[in-house]
């Protein structure tokens, strides 16, 4: 029964099986099943770890459900307030556990009712119960690039601690087994790494040293934490931030530059943790600390019963709780949505590579009936819960399987439908090339859009980059996680796992099978896990879409107590279509001589590169560089010639929705407070509309000329939050209830302090800050059509 | 010699004629048997200040202005607004009527004389429009003394008496005159030279009583009567003919038949420039309009005198007969140069335009049978000035969004349009509309809309149309067919040619 007829064998493309098995794995029979599941397993303690996961939660529910004389135990850990009975109970509250709950009368009493909950946590383990009968580990990191500290600590230290508590629940003071317990450990079929053809169910051949492995990965942290706090490091990463944020001010720049950091740290352990898996022979660094962990359980289980069960990829269940159930999007989730959204036109994969797919509720069954079985103490069972062996799926037979699939059910209606790709699998390499010159173009595209002068027609390239960018990194990300997955040579052998299930008892044949031969992979894909994973999505989209694309935080505005609410508006751009160069010139020119006006405007265009240098470096110098030029302007002619001559362009320039929601605002009761690095004189046409006007003033001397210096810095980036805050504080405002509207990057500080922001017609800059953080983008234009060449007179 | 106006009927031999809506110039073929009602030729400027002088010195039932004056004689000079003519004058009539009646002070050595400009609800305005007004010399030697004012209607005023309930209030220096000369143009049948005493110089409040929802004609002649009671007043009216436009727009002032090669040139390279350029230069063109108007009669005396003489000038020149009673009455809007910032002219006041000064200028019975309907030409575009018209734009969206109908507006809105602070900075500082104008002009239009079974925009942006209660088509055949479900499939038609601004009478 556990060998492979001849008929499969060949099925499989192996000439000769014996031979690349070995003849241990050909000839082992596992123990089998002796009766009834709930009969083997009544009256026994079965504790469960990962429950909140997506296995664990599957296997409480069948315990609960189909095994009704079994103890239910599980550890849980605290998450924050929220105990571990309170998330227990959260649990159990989910829609698969309702009938349960209807049975016991309601949540909280089906966890006394039926559930142990011992609140712990991977490493730090409490006293297990000391009747445990059953433990079955099922949690463990589901990320499959995670730092190698951490793929350390959960797969490796938490194991060896886990396996400790239970030893000593099972020992007598002087340490000695009093009671045998079982332990069930939840690998991954891929712990058998870069190898190819057949695995064994059986321990992988290697002699890597778990513990000096666990030793090293955690000086990694060490390592790279020191590393990336050198000087040199954290200067690079500054001028990153730099390049972005100096406008803004130091500390927007700073809070960028830590995120950096820990976002290099983060990285580099990543990439540490892949290296090192790849150098010793693993894909990553998730199957090759699963295989130090199957090494932790053989050394420290050796006095007990252990078994170890390595599910391939799991995803929906095929027929408990429900046909399709499933928390999340798994490995092949991803690519699917992308592929019926028409967004991938070609992937790297081998048509013939075989995606092994197994249902979940196919490996909870094989998990519950191992627990039940009773392996031979000293000698753990391995089972592979897989379907590559005797049902493969290749990648082909899904691609054609989710093709039909939105053939049928296209993603988006009507002309929204999304065209899918004919995928002619060309392989890997000009797949690659491709990417890489996508990447490219994209990394151009980036840096020409950062000096495209502001319009609605720049920001729609920036939209169209960013989505080109987010599918680009996408689908390097996928291809960096599973790119190996997706050539696959190797197929998992089952026949311990198909003995397994050939000795349940007739009775339980219906509820607990799990013969992955049996699985209609076209009926799976087209009416179970591929509308179990899209519909969820679909229902999603058309919720926001019903939505509109109401934005969040430019909203109807609600009449406040005086004094508790302001609305802090920019003018450059946001309230009115002008820049700091033309208003100056504006105020200057009519000063001047016709000569005198032609020297000027001469002066100002030579030196435009450098203005526009200066601006995109450091936006106060640039400001100042510019003030330096009112030198000698009489500063009470300034004033008369604005009020004369500038108020009318002024107004006319000014946007009409801008004036509206500024009004709305005085309306409302709120404070109205225009922030700019413009020159006081030329506010006043607005003084009308503001409570409040911050600007930059201009010094003078004994003769009321402006000397080209200003009395302060201008009011510019952080500064203007600093102000925002202070003036808050001095004056009782609830800056969260508060409003700013601002157009560039640069004002980013002064959009942060508030809880309304609003990005006015913005820079590609603030455009994407502003996307990242959900707040609304509205464009105010002004309809002057008076050229913009033509100079008050 | 110059034509008078005249009913056109198409007829199977007629060419497209001029259509003009906003800032869309086009040529277009009207059905058989439309009436296109043509204003008369425009007539040479004349010799003016001859005329104005001839006026002044030989008054209609009174003396000389010469021999009314004493160096002791506080003299006030009331000038109208610049918006009341449209378009510009290029060579404003009234900066020689000033001139002639401020020569005749200085000559008497008159030493208080003060130049009130009496714009009403319209914009105050500023040195250049000034200048362009009354002259640079006047400007020049009145604007430093402070004698030169543009009225405030949001400043104090002086109570003359009382109508109908209302107290009478006028700007104080026109009752604190010994004499007043009111220098007026006559540009329609209507209008009362002395309007421009109590509608142009009164505060807001006794405009919005004489004017507003409840105003009648006879409260307003019952307020004028009180400043003659008040004070002598001298009126001195120019009725002008129709405008002979200047620059590119040549041709709308001239009928297509009589184009030259040079007018034609100017049609072809406007709808050129129209086509090729950006929106910000084609709106350059009709921005700057102005015209040049001839002088139809000069009158000065008594008011109730001068406005006899210069009505029928005016109604000899720009009468028109219309054969049959229309069914349907055709109004293009074209953009006058109205404003800066809004060439086209915004939707209030294309409205206002058609419904009102076109629609509204008849003699004798009215010249569309009843459920007649109404169609306006003009592409009602959402764009407001943001210096002249802030109110208007938020009347617009905000209080005609809510309901049309003038009595709730009154009540719900006006009071608080009228206090707003903005719209009073914008008006008095900023040379904006007063808030009140665009409610008025609001009121006139919807009851003129009241007239007609629907009125239809053609070419109009449908959300402005449906918020002012009205109805948009895209071309006129489409409008007509909306019509007919009002006034059948062959409708009698009258259109108001492009730039007509006439006196119609059917007959």
């Amino acid at each position: 029964m556990a060998t492979i007829d001849s008929s499969r064998a060949s099925a499989l493309g192996v000439a000769n099986p014996r031979a690349s098995f070995g003849e241990a794995a050909a000839t082992h029979t596992p123990p089998l099943l002796t009766g009834r599941l709930e009969d083997l397993l009544a009256d026994k303690l079965v504790v469960m770890t990962g429950v909140t996961g997506f296995i664990g939660e599957q296997i409480l529910w069948k315990v609960l459900t189909s095994l009704p004389r079994t103890r239910a135990g599980v550890l849980v850990r605290p998450k924050g307030s929220v105990s571990a009975r309170e998330r227990v109970i959260k649990l159990v509250g989910k829609q698969i556990f309702r009938k349960l709950r209807q049975e016991a009368g309601g949540a909280e009493a089906l966890v006394d009712q039926r559930i142990l909950v011992i609140e712990g946590d991977l490493p730090n383990v409490p006293d297990l119960p000391r009747d445990i009968d059953v433990l079955i580990h099922s949690a463990g990191d589901v990320s499959f690039d995670p730092p190698i500290d951490e793929a350390f600590r959960t797969n490796v230290i938490g194991t060896q601690a886990l396996l400790g508590k239970l030893l000593e629940a099972c020992s007598d003071q002087s340490g000695t087994l009093v009671r045998v317990p079982h332990y069930v450990h939840i690998s991954t079929a891929y712990t058998a790494g870069r190898r190819r053809g057949a695995i064994p169910e059986a321990a992988h051949v290697h002699d890597v040293d778990y513990r000096a492995e666990t030793a090293a990965a955690l000086a990694m942290k060490q390592h790279i934490e020191a590393q990336s706090r050198t000087s040199g490091q954290l200067a690079t990463l500054r001028r990153q931030a730099e390049r972005l944020h100096r406008q803004a001010g130091f500390l927007t720049t700073a809070q960028d530059t830590e995120r950096r950091r820990q976002e290099w740290v983060k990285h580099k352990l990543v990439e540490a943790g892949t290296e090192r898996a790849r150098s010793l022979g693993w894909t990553d660094v998730y199957t090759f600390a699963k295989a130090m962990g199957e090494r932790v359980v053989a050394d420290l289980g050796a006095g007990i019963k252990v078994s170890i069960v390595r599910p391939a990829i799991v995803e929906s269940s095929l027929k408990d709780p429900y046909p399709g159930w499933i928390e999340g999007f798994k490995m092949a989730d991803p690519l699917i949505l992308a592929y019926g959204k028409g967004q991938l036109r070609e992937f790297p994969a081998s048509p013939d590579a075989v995606i092994d797919i197994v249902p979940c509720d196919h490996v909870v069954n094989a998990i519950l009936a191992v627990a039940a079985t009773e392996p031979e103490v000293g000698r753990p069972e391995f089972y592979h819960s897989s379907s590559g062996a005797r049902n493969p799926l290749t990648f082909r037979g899904i691609f054609e399987n989710v093709r039909e699939y939105f053939g049928a059910h296209p993603y988006g209606q009507g002309a929204d439908a999304a065209p899918l790709a004919e995928w002619k699998f060309p392989g890997a390499e000009p797949v690659e090339r491709l990417l890489a010159v996508a990447e490219a173009a994209q990394k151009v595209g980036d840096r020409l859009i950062s000096y495209a002068p502001r319009s609605a027609r720049a920001r729609r390239a920036a939209l169209f980059l960013d989505r080109q960018g987010r599918q680009l990194s996408f689908l390097r990300r996928y291809l960096s996680l599973y790119g190996e997955y997706l050539q696959s040579e190797l197929h998992f052998v089952d026949d311990c796992t198909l003995a397994l299930h050939h000795s349940l008892d007739p009775d339980d044949v219906e509820t607990f099978a799990f013969d992955t031969a049996a699985v209609d992979w076209h009926h799976y894909m087209q009416d179970i896990h591929v509308p179990a994973i899209t519909d969820p999505v679909r229902r999603l989209e058309a919720l926001r879409k019903r939505r509109g694309g109401r934005s969040s935080t430019y909203r109807p505005l609600q009449p406040a107590e005086p004094g508790t609410v302001l609305a802090a508006f920019d003018l450059d751009g946001t309230v009115m279509a002008t820049n700091v160069i033309e208003t100056y010139l504006w105020a200057r020119l009519p000063e001047l001589s016709p000569v005198g006006r032609v020297r000027e405007v001469a002066g100002i265009l030579t030196r435009l590169p450098g203005y526009l240098g200066a601006d995109r470096r450091d936006r106060s110098a640039f400001l100042r560089s510019i003030y330096r030029r009112y030198e000698g302007a009489d500063l009470a002619a300034l004033e008369h010639a604005v009020d004369t001559q500038m108020a009318p362009f002024v107004l006319d320039r000014m946007s009409p929705e801008a004036i509206r929601r500024i009004r709305e605002h005085r309306a409302a009761g709120h404070t109205t407070i225009l922030i700019t690095g413009v020159i006081g004189p030329l506010t006043r046409p607005l003084e009308g509309l503001f409570d409040v006007i911050v600007s930059a003033e201009l010094a003078t001397d004994a003769h009321g000329r402006a000397t080209g210096f200003l009395t302060g810095p201008p009011m510019v980036g952080e500064s203007r939050a600093a102000w925002l805050r202070h003036y808050a504080a001095l004056h009782g405002f609830d800056l969260a209830g508060s409003y700013a509207y601002a157009d560039s990057h640069v004002d980013l500080p002064m959009l942060e302090v508030v809880g309304n922001p609003v990005a006015v017609s913005p820079d590609v800059g603030l455009m994407r800050a502003a996307r990242q953080r959900a707040w609304s983008v509205v464009d105010w234009p002004a309809s002057s059509p008076i050229p913009r060449w033509k100079m008050p007179s | 010699m110059t034509r008078p106006g005249f009913t056109l009927e198409v007829d199977d031999r007629t060419g497209p004629l001029l259509v003009v809506e906003g800032t869309r110039v086009s040529m277009q073929r009207f059905d058989q048997g439309t009436q296109v009602v043509y204003p008369a030729d425009p007539r040479p400027a004349g010799d003016v200040r001859a005329q104005v002088s001839a006026a002044l010195d030989a008054p209609l039932d009174a003396q000389p202005l010469a021999a009314r004056l004493t160096p002791s004689t506080r003299l006030t000079v009331v000038v109208g607004g610049a918006d009341l003519v449209r378009p510009a004058m290029a060579d404003d009539l009234r900066r020689v009527m000033a001139e002639e009646v401020l020569r005749r002070a200085a000559e008497a050595r008159v030493d208080d004389v003060v130049v009130l400009v009496a714009t009403g609800l319209g914009r105050r305005i500023g040195e250049g429009e000034l200048t362009s007004l009354i002259g640079e010399r006047v400007v020049r030697s009145f604007a430093p003394r402070g004698d030169l004012l543009c009225h405030d209607v949001s400043a104090d005023a002086a109570v003359v008496g009382s109508v109908g309930g209302h107290d009478v209030r006028v700007n104080p220096r026109l009752i604190a005159s010994d004499l007043v000369v009111n220098i007026a143009l006559r540009t329609d049948a209507r209008q009362l030279a002395d309007d421009q005493l109590t509608l142009g110089l009164g505060d807001a409040a006794t405009i919005d009583a004489l004017a507003g929802l409840d105003g009648t004609p006879g409260l307003r002649a019952a307020a004028a009567d009180l400043v003659h009671a008040a004070v002598p007043v001298v009126t001195l009216e120019a009725a002008v003919g129709h405008p002979a436009i200047g620059g590119m727009l040549s041709f709308v002032s001239q009928r297509e038949w009589d184009w030259s090669l040079h007018d034609r040139a100017n049609l072809a390279a406007v709808q050129r420039a129209l086509a090729l350029w950006p929106k910000q230069a084609t709106q350059r063109i009709f921005a700057d309009v102005s015209a040049t108007y001839g002088v139809l009669a000069v009158a000065a005396g008594p008011s109730a005198d001068v406005t006899r003489v210069t009505r029928e000038a005016w109604l000899a020149e720009h009468l028109v007969r219309v054969p049959s009673a229309a069914s349907v009455l055709v109004a293009p809007v074209w953009g006058q140069g109205g404003d800066h910032t809004a060439p086209g002219g915004d939707p209030l006041t294309a409205a206002y335009d058609a419904l009102v000064s076109q629609g509204e200028s008849f003699v004798g019975p009215r010249p569309v049978t009843d459920g007649g309907v109404f169609i306006g030409m003009h592409p009602l575009r959402d764009e407001f000035s943001t210096r002249h018209h802030s109110a208007a734009a938020d009347f617009f969206s905000d209080v005609l969004s809510v309901s049309t109908d003038p009595r709730r507006i009154r009540d719900d809105f006006q009071e608080q349009f009228v206090r707003d602070p903005w719209y009073l900075d914008l008006y008095r500082n900023r040379g904006a509309h007063h808030p009140l104008e665009a409610f008025h002009r609001w009121y006139s239009t919807a009851r003129a809309a009241q007239a007609y079974t629907a009125v239809i925009w053609v070419g109009g942006r449908r959300p402005s149309a449906a918020r002012m209660g009205f109805r948009a088509a895209s071309t006129l055949g489409d409008a007509l067919e909306i019509a007919s479900d009002k006034v059948g499939s062959a409708p009698v038609v009258t259109v108001l040619h492009t730039g007509a601004h006439v006196a119609v009478e059917l007959g």
